[in-house]
């Protein structure tokens, strides 16, 4: 018996080492013309502009679709410049736009990108109406004055009507959001019986103008593109991107050193630490400011935050070098207002903490010995370690923070329904305008993150609607500077950090720097090259 | 009872027990405080966007009256629209499950091939070395994270050694086989394409040594306890007084009432591989239907949790009622 027992053990043992011998252990090596991204794409819903809202989608759709204005990155600052517009005009009153397409452009169909197919799209995601169309309704387009306030005046022109003097920055970063991009109308025609307006066509198929097509979308494996050759531009260096989904870091940062991808898009912090401080040969990584910023908010609805001294002595207890630098590894930047670096208005008033001020301000108010209160987090890394943080931090001027981790669907409903004492959250910004801050943070008629926190200030949202129809960029800025400096002091916030945005990427890629530029706000894979 | 009464009565059961599922996760997911569409749609939707598409997904709905409507869906085999994906639950279930079955049954070969001999061999050798070993080798098994052995085995087979290609199903240079029934291996042979089917042979290695180390070790343990139990009894000493050799005593009077235990346990760890394996799926870029039916869960995307757990429950109830067959095939009393 014991020799069988031999033999069956050994026997297993090889056969398991046999397997994977016997097996070929290739990958996908990847060539000079194909850029291949590690990237989680769990996210990933759909490719149509008009309904696309998440991240990772709408970086793709960039891709994919041509807007008439594109957000560049000119000497370090963000701007909006004509796309397909070849130029644009605003009328006297400041309501009346007219842009003015370039000649001979196509669709990789071949039919002509005219006035007709711009107003035909722009008419589509108003009258869809799907989640991101309110970027653009809020311009004053409905599904029942669209065919009046979206027109086409001939071959070449498209005229909107808005219903406000909108400052200039803001229509122009507006019409650069994927939701305004332009779709081939015979494309879509073709494919309406597959859902209305073609959404489920649309969903994994292309139609635009873009440099690439999407030739293929397997959910939760694979995105694949490849050049489109009539690309007005001219044809980018790299001719085909597959995305591949792997959703683990660590999975993705072995991918990387190991050559199988080029891009790792979704490293953890301290893997970028370890990786920067190894200077591993061959990997390069390039970080730019985040469009958002982590924040704490308190509900002035509940008794102590309803006194402004009580906010102000939580802004001064934070020890904000020390989250930035040891949980989110320096890959952050301090930023105090509402307002962050990058856009017109930024504001880099910074708060300097001070527990003896703090402790002052605690007892003028009638808490001298503190109080307790509740945070509520989403348990997504880093939130808990902030938590943690936050906790003992403020437990040095003797407020008790209970942190309690509740998933997206039960912390937003309590968060919008003011039932929260304090919550630490996030915020992406939308389109590249101050307007897209200063309204959600300190409108509370806009329902959103002023009026969770219940903070009612007239003088803020009167400011902040104000400041949205200033055509003059430099008395905007000025007006921003206002709002910012009294949300710092008066607001219900604490702006914790803005993040930054990181990817790391073989030394063989090229140009991601400026692919980059803007983050995920606009990328643009055309500038990307292989050696 | 005849067999085919018996199975008609089971599948009856059945019925019941996944209603009964489906009623309490109806119930569950519905009144805890929480709201999927918001959550869905990001903190940056404006609240009319989001009460108008909870209007539109008919959630402003009396409870009983969404169940019933589910229910009516469910009929007529529409397990509705997943709030995240915007696509029908099952055709996403279908999208999922191919690659979940490959895993699933790539484990299970493994971890039978490996824990019921494992497991004899350990009972028949006991106290002895290959029983010790084999006890480590389950302890390590059933106490180690699967994420931990995936993240060590691919760092080192793939990243140091590159004896095995690394994560997802197939290389990117492979041209993938026709889709036909979305079972790599499967298709790549009807297409004739050798090359994708090695390719996906080797990339289903690691991720099924991973999850079939884990089902291993239980097989393993409840196939040596099992063992051990009837080793010990009377009818086995009698075999060996009747002269009878080791190996027919061991195979055919001790196995045969032994494996009994051990088949309820590979149907139970079958049950569970075809849930899918989150972790596992993570790891190793693995597009199956756990990733799926987690992110469904921890967004509360209703459609998703139901079809979900109407597909892990009628799965479920399938392969305790093929153990149950099995049964009757391996003790002849079950069939009295």
């Amino acid at each position: 018996m014991r020799a069988h027992v031999r033999i069956l053990v050994s026997l297993l043992v090889a056969g398991t080492l046999a397997l994977g011998v016997a097996l070929p252990a290739t990958q996908g090596a990847t060539d000079r013309n194909t850029l291949v991204i590690a990237q989680n794409t769990g996210d990933l819903i759909t490719m149509d502009p008009a309904v696309v809202y998440e991240v990772i989608g709408a970086v793709i759709v960039d891709q994919l679709y041509d807007n008439l204005v594109e957000l560049v990155m000119e000497r370090g600052t963000m701007a909006v410049k004509p796309e397909l517009a070849e130029k644009f005009t605003r009328s006297e009153d400041g309501k009346t736009w007219t842009f003015t397409l370039r000649p001979r452009l196509q669709f990789p169909s071949g039919r002509p990108i005219n006035a007709e197919a711009v107003v035909y799209s722009l008419r589509r995601a108003v009258r869809m109406n799907k989640t991101p169309a309110w970027v653009i309704t809020q311009l004053g387009f409905t599904a029942q004055n669209a065919d009046q306030t979206i027109r086409a005046l001939d071959e070449h022109n498209v005229q909107l009507t808005l219903s406000h003097a909108f400052a200039p920055n803001l229509v122009l970063s507006v019409l650069a959001f994927p939701v305004a991009a332009v779709v081939d109308p015979s494309v879509v025609e073709q494919h309406l019986r597959d859902g209305e307006w073609a959404t489920n066509w649309m969903k994994d198929h292309s139609a635009g103008s873009g440099p690439y097509r999407l030739i293929r979308w397997e959910r939760n494996e694979i995105v694949d593109l490849i050049v489109n050759e009539r690309y007005w531009k001219g044809v980018p260096p790299v001719k085909r991107i597959i995305i591949r989904d792997v959703p683990e870091p660590t999975t993705q940062r072995l991918l990387l050193e190991r050559g199988d991808v080029d891009v790792a898009w979704n490293l953890r912090p301290e893997m970028v630490d370890e990786m920067r401080k190894d200077r591993r040969p061959g990997v390069g990584i390039f970080m730019t400011p985040a469009h958002g910023y982590s924040y704490v908010g308190m509900n002035v609805k509940f008794k102590p935050f309803s006194d402004e001294r009580v906010r102000q002595a939580v802004r001064l207890s934070i020890d904000y070098d020390g989250i930035i630098n040891n949980i989110y590894r320096g890959l952050g930047i301090k930023l105090h207002t509402i307002i962050p670096r990058g856009y017109l208005g930024y504001n880099p008033a910074l708060i300097k903490p001070d527990l003896g001020r703090a402790r002052k301000l605690l007892a003028e108010a009638g808490y001298p010995n503190g109080f307790d209160a509740e945070l509520i987090l989403t348990p997504v890394a880093p939130n808990p370690d902030v938590g943690v943080k936050l906790q003992s931090d403020l437990a040095r001027v003797g407020i008790r923070v209970k942190v309690s981790q509740l998933p997206g669907a039960q912390l937003f409903p309590k968060y919008r329904a003011q039932g929260h004492e304090m919550v630490f959250a996030g915020w992406g910004v939308d389109y590249p305008d101050p307007d897209a801050l200063a309204k959600p943070f300190a409108d509370y008629k806009t329902r959103q993150i002023a009026f969770r926190n219940a903070w009612s200030d007239d003088a803020a949202s009167d400011l902040a609607n104000k400041a949205v129809l200033e055509p003059d960029p430099r008395k905007r800025a000025q007006m921003y500077k206002q709002l910012t400096d009294h949300v710092l002091n008066k607001g219900p916030y604490a702006i914790i950090v803005q993040r930054l945005e990181y990817w790391a990427y073989r030394g063989s890629v090229k140009g991601w720097e400026d692919a980059a530029a803007l983050g995920t706000m606009d990328f643009d894979y055309t500038r990307v090259r292989k050696d | 009872m005849n067999l085919a009464t018996y199975v008609m009565r089971r599948l009856l059961l059945m019925a019941v027990v996944v209603l009964g599922v489906l009623v309490i996760t109806f119930v569950v997911s519905h009144v805890i405080p929480a709201d999927p569409v918001g959550a869905i749609l990001g903190q940056n939707a404006p609240p009319d966007k989001i009460a108008d598409l909870r209007r539109q997904l008919g959630l402003d709905k009396p409870l009983s009256q969404q169940f019933a409507d589910f229910m009516l869906g469910v009929v007529r085999g529409d397990l509705g629209t997943s709030l995240r994906t915007g696509r029908p639950v099952w055709r996403d279930i279908r999208q999922f499950f191919p690659a979940t079955l490959e895993l699933a049954v790539a484990a299970i070969i493994l971890a039978v091939v490996i824990g019921l001999p494992l497991g004899i061999i350990s009972a028949v050798t006991r106290n002895r070395w290959p029983d010790h070993f084999a006890r480590l080798f389950s302890i390590i098994g059933v106490s180690q994270p699967v994420f931990w052995t995936g993240l060590l085995l691919l760092l080192l087979l793939y990243y140091r050694v590159g004896l095995l290609p690394g994560p997802g199903r197939l290389d990117i240079t492979v041209l993938p086989p026709e889709p036909r029934t979305g079972l790599l291996l499967v298709d790549s042979l009807l297409s004739a394409n050798r090359e994708a089917f090695w390719n996906a042979l080797a990339h289903l290695v690691m991720p099924a040594l991973v999850l079939g180390y884990a089902a291993t070790a239980t097989i393993a343990r409840i196939s040596r306890s099992g063992m051990l139990d009837v080793l010990l009894q009377d009818y086995i000493r009698t075999a060996r007084a009747k002269g009878l050799t080791e190996r027919v005593v061991l195979l055919r009077h001790a196995l045969r009432n032994a494996i009994i235990p051990t088949v309820t346990i590979i149907g139970l760890v079958f049950g569970g591989l075809l849930e899918g394996a989150v972790l596992t799926e993570t790891i190793f870029a693995w597009p199956g239907l756990g990733r799926y039916i987690t992110q469904g869960y921890i967004a509360l995307d209703y459609p998703a949790v139901m079809g979900a757990t109407l597909y892990i429950a009628v799965v479920y109830s399938l392969v305790n009622l093929v153990v149950d067959i099995g049964y009757a095939a391996l003790d002849p009393r079950m069939r009295v």
